[in-house]
C-alpha cells in the first residue's frame, strides 16, 4: 500500500496519479476492497461511522485483502472538536484509521501545496 | 529533557508521548487536563487509563489549573494543552480572568506552564494542531484557536525536541528521537 495524505486541496490525488500512474477514484466500503486506486478515504471512513461500523476493522481488511492499492486522504484532524458527536467520531476514527494503514503501508507521503514528503 | 508532541485528533500522540516518557523513564506522573461533562469523555479517560495501565504512570487530575506539580525529578506528561486552554478560557474557576475584559490570556497561561516545562525533570507536553480546518468560528473560538497557538508556539521554543505526530509516524522539528532506539 502506498499511502498519500495531506490538507484539502494541496493535490495529493494529483501527486499520487504522477507517481503511481493509477488514478484514485471514490470508492465505497465495498469497491474500496478491490479498487486500485482510493480517493476521499476519510469519506469511506464517514459512511462507515454513519451506520455505527467500525473503521479500524475496515482499515485492517483493506491491508490485508487489497495490500498493493494506492489511497489518498485528506487530513481532517487539526481544527476544533467539532460540536456534533458524530463529526467528532469520524473526525477520531479516520485519524485511527489512517495510523492502521500508515502503519502497514511501504509508503507515506504527506502533501503540502503539491509538494510531497515521503515521511515513511 | 522537554518534550513537545503536537498532532491532529486520532493521530497517535498520547501513545508516542508515553513511548517518550516510559524511555526517559524514573518516576512517571501524567498530569491530565481533561473535566469530565459526558458518557464519551468517561469513554476517552478509560481508554487513556486503560493505555497507560501497567506502565507505573501515577494520575494527576488537573481539570482547572495545573499547581501542586511534582518537582523533584520526576517525569512528568502532561495532557493535553488544548484542553487546559479551553478550561482557562470557558471552564469553571477562572471568573476573576473572565471578568477582565483585556485578560491575555497566553501570558496568564504560560505564567503557570512555563515553570511547570521549566521544572527539574524531564517533562513531556503533548498539545493539538486546531489551525487547519479553515473554518471561521465565532470571536471566542477564534480567540481560543489564536492563544493555544501562542502557547504552542512558546513550547516549541522552550522544547529540547519537538515532535509532530502524523499517523503514528514521529516528524522530528527540533531536537532528535535516537534516544528511542537506544
Amino acid at each position: 500500500m502506498k499511502l498519500y495524505i495531506g490538507g484539502l486541496g494541496h493535490g495529493q490525488a494529483l501527486l499520487a496519479e504522477k507517481e503511481t500512474g493509477l488514478k484514485p477514484e471514490q470508492c465505497s466500503e465495498e469497491t474500496a476492497l478491490q479498487a486500485k486506486a482510493i480517493d476521499n478515504f476519510e469519506e469511506i471512513i464517514k459512511e462507515i461511522v454513519k451506520k455505527d461500523g467500525d473503521a479500524q476493522d475496515f482499515a485492517k481488511r483493506l491491508l490485508l485483502e487489497n495490500p498493493d492499492v494506492v489511497v489518498v486522504a485528506n487530513e481532517i484532524g487539526c481544527g476544533i472538536h467539532p460540536l456534533e458527536r458524530i463529526d467528532r467520531r469520524w473526525r477520531e476514527q479516520t485519524g485511527r484509521a489512517l495510523c492502521i494503514l500508515a502503519d502497514g503501508a511501504e509508503s507515506v507521503t504527506r502533501v503540502c501545496c503539491g509538494i510531497g514528503q515521503k515521511i515513511k | 529533557m522537554k518534550a513537545f508532541i503536537i498532532g491532529g485528533s486520532g493521530n497517535g500522540k498520547s501513545a508516542f508521548a508515553e513511548k517518550v516518557a516510559a524511555k526517559l523513564g524514573g518516576k512517571m506522573i501524567y498530569i491530565a487536563t481533561m473535566p469530565i461533562f459526558s458518557e464519551e469523555d468517561i469513554k476517552v479517560v478509560e481508554r487513556h487509563h486503560k493505555l497507560r495501565a501497567g506502565r507505573g504512570f501515577e494520575t494527576l487530575e488537573r481539570p482547572q489549573r495545573i499547581e501542586d506539580v511534582p518537582d523533584h525529578g520526576e517525569t512528568v506528561l502532561l495532557e493535553c494543552m488544548s484542553t487546559h486552554v479551553a478550561n482557562v478560557m470557558f471552564g469553571d474557576g477562572f471568573d476573576e480572568l473572565r471578568s477582565n475584559p483585556d485578560t491575555n490570556y497566553a501570558e496568564e497561561i504560560w505564567k503557570e506552564i512555563g515553570p511547570v516545562f521549566e521544572r527539574e525533570g524531564n517533562t513531556i507536553i503533548v498539545s493539538a494542531e486546531v489551525t487547519m480546518d479553515g473554518n471561521t468560528y465565532d470571536p471566542a473560538t477564534e480567540q481560543y484557536i489564536r492563544t493555544l497557538a501562542e502557547i504552542n508556539n512558546h513550547l516549541a521554543d522552550a522544547a529540547d525536541l519537538f515532535v509532530e505526530v502524523v499517523y503514528g509516524i514521529p516528524l522530528v522539528h527540533k531536537g532528535s528521537i535516537a534516544f528511542l532506539e537506544e
